[in-house]
């Protein structure tokens, strides 16, 4: 709770004069622009809640209005709710003699234990695909046994209103399960899962993201929200789901159990975690989708922000292995054991169309069209969620939110469904056979859409012939859908964005196939339906979650079509332009409402004229080698100083080296003052590994008086050799650093080499654009 | 699509050969169309000649002596003629679809030779009809129509209308009892139909449901209509029922207009003005919440102890 690593932002907490100071004290450097001195202090001046946040967050201006907006509401909790993962390796005395009593065989088991680990990750991340995918089926086919027998009931007694109320009921109370669930037991859970891995991935601690109970939550609650009947898929939260499995099973221990092994200790510490972290992304992509490749590729676009090669190799093997563990355990399941066919969660079936090239500005124009559509899911998607982060801050507020749009899905489909007069003779293989209102030996069109799996909704969009569902229907599905699954992406139910968006993109490709059609009846190329749906499903995808490469490469792999590949890239790249046009992609617009301090892939343009000195926060506080513990107390308490590093000086005032809060609090609580242990006496390493990763808080350190007067010396403690830059140094220099280092601390020196101040992934990303454009 | 080429690609060849054959068993005039040739010697001595034949005997003879053991020749041409006598009553019996029920002993037949043919490995190259017959050539014609005939069986989910017992290596087909019973309704209820539904003229649209079928067959549909789903449930459906429940349906729904489907009294319109009303009072109630606070003045207050709840 407390680090935010940031040393002004602590002053949001404090509501003394004293953060008037901290904030003159950024407008007053020579170089800021003096619109941006204006408004920095027109807030000093004003409210005294205003931080400098709303300022400089973003300068899309529908976005900063939003953030006033939402400043009030969240910044209490919000803007201490993050911490930066350490992935400097801390090269300190300890860690030097571990070394030392290390041989090459022991170091060559360790290289050895991470391949185990990652096949470990593959495997299970495709286990749990595997019970997501079943217990899905089955609620699913239960469900939807019991409304059809009231339908077929009901149709002959006129009671349609008794399985309209039985699908709502049940629709309620399934979801209701994955509501609790995450309201009351992570609340990390809500959502697709990919924003938050993506901070995790990018050096951000999100609270949660990674703990047992968060997967628990996930897994439960995606099974309910799918068969639940919400407008969601199961795929985005399979990429959480892998990348919790592989922080839990990296660890070789589970705190939430008790349970402690010897194995992969290692592994304890945020680098080692977060590289076991893309890996379990990875597998999570290529469990849903059955796209191994894919799943790397993900991991490299998307998620992490610095990748190391030797990774690549190792995430292959995981994905690998955790697509062909879903896809022997789905083999088996259906009776044909060894038989790979079941390669991913969802299944588009087989293309085996082609195009010709004339037809590419078809598909340019399909592109754009996605673009714009995702713009607007994500546009209105963006107003729900100002509104839900102001107004719905009470729990069972949320929960009840999340009810009333399952009510609302289940009408919508019912209410669709019955008004639909499209009816077609039974014998062509429609995935449901509905009747409904049809004659007998008919089947309801709008059935084959509604009244199943939002995954077979997107196969008889994409198969299913051409003729067999009308214009009309199409149209009178996709609309209140589109509607629908804005609405629901970003309740407190776990929801995955992919299927819904397939889904409206299939639908209104479908409609452009169908046009194409009559415009051309007779011509070869506008017989196939599964092309058009198939590009509009990309495009509106692209236009949502604008990723280019994985994406490609994801449906290449899902499709199991390399033909498409050009037709794919091109929808997918300009829907992305011009989507990019007018906002953020989905995910990106959660994290910043959720303000995560997140790095961007590049510096804020035109900022090399910004110093280390006007980024830093000054003045540091430093620790000496051999300190006071009252001192080192009144500096962990002090609310002002809650970023986690703390430079180290020495007697004359020069750097010497970087300690944690968190090894301060680990010397605090086991009392290793220089006048209560023998000479040369240290904590081993294995303390500071065993207390990774929940840290106390310093209320349950209790230090007597007496022992206030002693001294710590944190000389064998502390990093000796830390990154470093001089006060001259650029925000773009710095933020290359920050970025491809995954640093959490920056020492500022001056000329003397003495310390001036510190650099923080929260300073870096308060200037996240340029004063310039504001 | 490659399954519709593929099969077309089979028929086609298949109707060719099953030409042939005929033409060459028909007549003696077509048949010199077709033998005359160049047939290299089995031994490998390049022995090449030619010769012309007129009658069915003497071609059979000089097939003998070509690369192909006269047994292995014997064997394509049993299965040549299975094949032909099958798809013949295949596309006999399409529309309306019962060739599941009419050819299975051409099946049985196809299935036969094809197993001999199989199973035939002799100890050398000329007595080898599997080689010889089956994976000669780089068409494998016989390969390819006996998928194909597989493929539609299988398709036709035929198997499951008949009930299959094995006794020391053959399988007996017999019909299943539900299969008999389910055609048996259907047939009455059919025979319902042409006998109360006189009148109609198919393809014409009525709005009117035709009240003497409707009350006359309406026993026997739904008697039909019910067994159906009971055998649906059993897995023992072949196309050949799903096919005639089918159409009977479609008579029932569409020709006669039986199975007018009840609209709802306004109950629906009902639960759904309350479930979409829902939103709005949450939403609406909300915010009007919200704002209260800061009418009254205690915003900050309020909204301090709110977040300190929900952390």
């Amino acid at each position: 709770m407390m680090d935010v690593g940031t040393s002004t932002t602590g002053i949001n907490h404090s509501p003394t004069g004293s953060e008037s100071d901290n904030l003159l004290h950024i407008g007053s450097e020579e170089n800021v622009h003096e619109e941006f001195k204006s408004s920095v202090s027109s807030i000093s001046r004003g409210s005294g809640l205003k931080s400098t946040h709303t300022v400089f967050i973003d300068s899309n201006q529908s976005v900063k209005e939003d953030v006033d907006d939402v400043a009030n509401a969240v910044r209490q909790r919000k803007a201490v709710d993050f911490e930066a993962l350490d992935y400097d390796n801390i090269e300190n005395e300890l860690h030097i003699e571990e070394e030392r009593k290390m041989t090459y065989s022991d170091w060559k088991w360790i290289q050895l234990q991470r391949w185990i680990v990652c096949m470990m990750i593959g495997i299970s991340t495709g286990l749990i695909a595997v019970v997501i995918n079943i217990t899905i089926m089955q609620l699913m086919d239960l469900k939807m046994a019991v409304v059809e027998e009231a339908i077929i009931r009901c149709v002959k007694d006129r009671c349609l209103y008794v399985p309209l109320l039985l699908w709502i009921a049940m629709n309620v109370g399934i979801v209701s399960i994955a509501a609790l669930l995450t309201v009351f037991v992570a609340p990390v859970a809500g959502g697709s899962g990919i924003p938050q891995i993506k901070c995790f991935l990018n050096g951000v601690k999100v609270p949660d993201v990674v703990r047992l109970k968060s997967l628990f939550v996930k897994v439960v609650g995606v099974v309910c929200s799918v068969s639940g009947g919400l407008a969601v898929g199961k795929e985005g939260p399979m990429i959480h789901s892998g990348a919790v499995l592989a922080a839990g099973i990296s660890q070789g221990r589970s705190i939430t159990f008790r349970l402690k092994t010897r194995f992969f200790k290692h592994f304890r510490n945020d680098r080692e975690k977060r590289d076991f972290v893309c890996a379990g992304a990875a597998a999570g992509v290529s469990a849903a989708f059955g796209a191994p490749v894919g799943g790397v590729l993900f991991s490299l676009e998307e998620a992490a922000s610095f990748w190391n090669q030797a990774l690549t190799w190792r995430i292959f093997l995981c994905s690998i292995l955790s697509s062909y563990t879903l896809n022997l355990c789905m083999s088996i399941y259906h009776h044909h054991p060894g038989d790979m066919a079941y390669p991913g969660l969802i299944n588009f079936g087989k293309f085996s169309g082609t195009y010709e090239g004339f037809e590419l500005p078809v598909f340019f124009v399909m592109g754009v069209f996605g673009g714009l559509s995702g713009a607007a899911f994500i546009a209105i998607n963006h107003k729900i969620t100002v509104y839900r982060i102001k107004y719905l801050t009470a729990r069972f507020i949320k929960v009840i939110e999340v009810l009333i749009v399952s009510a609302i899905s289940a009408t919508i489909a019912f209410v669709m469904i019955y008004l639909n007069t499209d009816c077609k003779p039974l014998g062509e293989d429609p995935n449901v056979e509905l009747q409904f209102m049809c004659n007998d030996g008919q089947y309801n069109t709008m059935g084959t859409l509604f009244f199943t799996t939002p995954e077979e909704g997107v196969k008889s969009l994409f198969h299913d012939q051409l003729g067999s569902i009308q214009p009309a229907t199409i149209i009178m599905f996709v609309v209140p859908y589109f509607f629908l699954s804005c609405w629901t992406y970003g309740l407190q139910v776990p929801s995955g964005l992919f299927i819904p968006s397939l889904l409206i993109g299939a639908a209104w490709g479908r409609l452009v196939g169908i046009c194409m059609n009559a415009i051309c009846p007779d011509c070869d190329w506008t017989q196939d339906m599964s092309k058009y749906a198939l590009i509009g499903a990309a495009a509106q995808l692209g236009g949502t979650v604008r990723m280019t490469i994985s994406l490609t490469v994801i449906l290449i792999e899902a499709t199991g079509n390399i033909t498409y590949s050009l037709p794919l890239m091109t929808v997918l790249l300009v829907a992305k332009w011009v989507g990019d046009l007018f906002n953020k992609g989905i995910y990106d617009m959660h994290v910043h409402l959720a303000r995560v301090p997140i790095l961007e892939w590049e510096p804020p343009p035109l900022s090399t004229n910004i110093h280390a000195r006007e980024v830093m926060g000054k003045p540091a506080v430093t620790l000496k080698e051999v300190s006071l513990v009252s001192d080192v107390c009144s500096v962990l308490s002090d609310p002002r100083n809650c970023h986690s590093g703390y430079p180290v000086t020495d007697s004359e005032g020069k750097f010497r080296g970087l300690v944690l809060r968190t090894q301060l609090l680990i010397l605090l609580k086991h009392k290793t003052f220089v006048e209560r242990s023998a000479p040369g006496e240290r904590l081993k390493l294995s303390v500071f590994r065993d207390t990774y990763p929940r840290y106390f808080p310093l209320s349950i350190v209790n230090v007597s008086s007496e022992e206030e007067q002693c001294h710590i010396d944190l000389r064998p403690y502390l990093n000796p050799a830390p990154y470093t830059v001089y006060e001259h140094a650029s925000l773009p220099k710095i933020f290359h650093l920050f970025r491809a280092l995954g640093l959490r601390h920056l020492v500022v020196l001056n000329d003397d080499f003495k310390v001036v101040g510190i650099v923080t992934r929260k300073d870096i990303w308060k200037w996240g654009h340029h004063p310039k454009d504001m | 699509m490659d399954i519709l080429n593929f099969s077309l690609f089979c028929l086609l060849s298949l109707l060719r050969l099953s030409q042939s054959f005929a033409s060459a068993t028909e007549t003696n005039t077509s048949s010199s169309q077709w033998v005359e040739g160049t047939l290299v010697g089995s031994s490998g001595n390049e022995k090449s000649y030619r010769r012309e034949c007129w009658s069915k005997k003497n071609c059979d003879k000089d097939i003998m002596t070509g690369s192909v053991s006269p047994d292995c020749m014997r064997y394509l041409e049993q299965f040549s003629n299975a094949t032909a006598k099958f798809i013949n009553c295949t596309v006999a019996n399409a529309r309306p679809l019962h060739y599941c029920e009419n050819c299975v002993s051409e099946y049985m037949s196809v299935n036969n030779v094809y197993k001999i043919i199989f199973n035939n490995e002799g100890k050398n190259e000329s007595s080898n009809c599997k080689r010889q017959i089956l994976r000669a050539d780089n068409v494998q014609v016989v390969l390819a129509t006996y998928n194909f005939i597989l493929y539609i069986w299988d398709k036709s989910k035929c198997d499951q209308c008949f009930d299959v017992t094995e006794s020391n290596d053959t399988q007996i087909y017999k019909p299943a009892e539900s299969t008999k019973k389910l055609l048996a309704m259907i047939e009455n209820t059919l025979s319902c139909f042409s006998d109360f539904g006189q009148g109609v003229v198919p393809g014409l649209v009525t709005q009117d449901p035709n009240q003497t079928v409707c009350s006359f067959c309406v026993k026997l549909y739904c008697e039909a209509n019910d067994y159906y789903e009971t055998v649906e449930k059993e897995n023992k459906l072949c196309s050949d029922l799903i096919d005639s429940m089918n159409y009977t349906r479609l008579d029932w729904g569409q020709k006669f207009k039986c199975s007018v489907a009840q609209k709802d009294q306004g109950e629906i319109w009902e639960i759904a003005a309350l479930v979409f009303s829902l939103p709005i009072l949450l939403y609406v109630g909300v915010w009007v919440h919200a704002n209260q606070d800061f009418l009254l003045g205690h915003c900050g207050v309020i909204r301090h102890t709110r977040l300190d709840n929900a952390e």
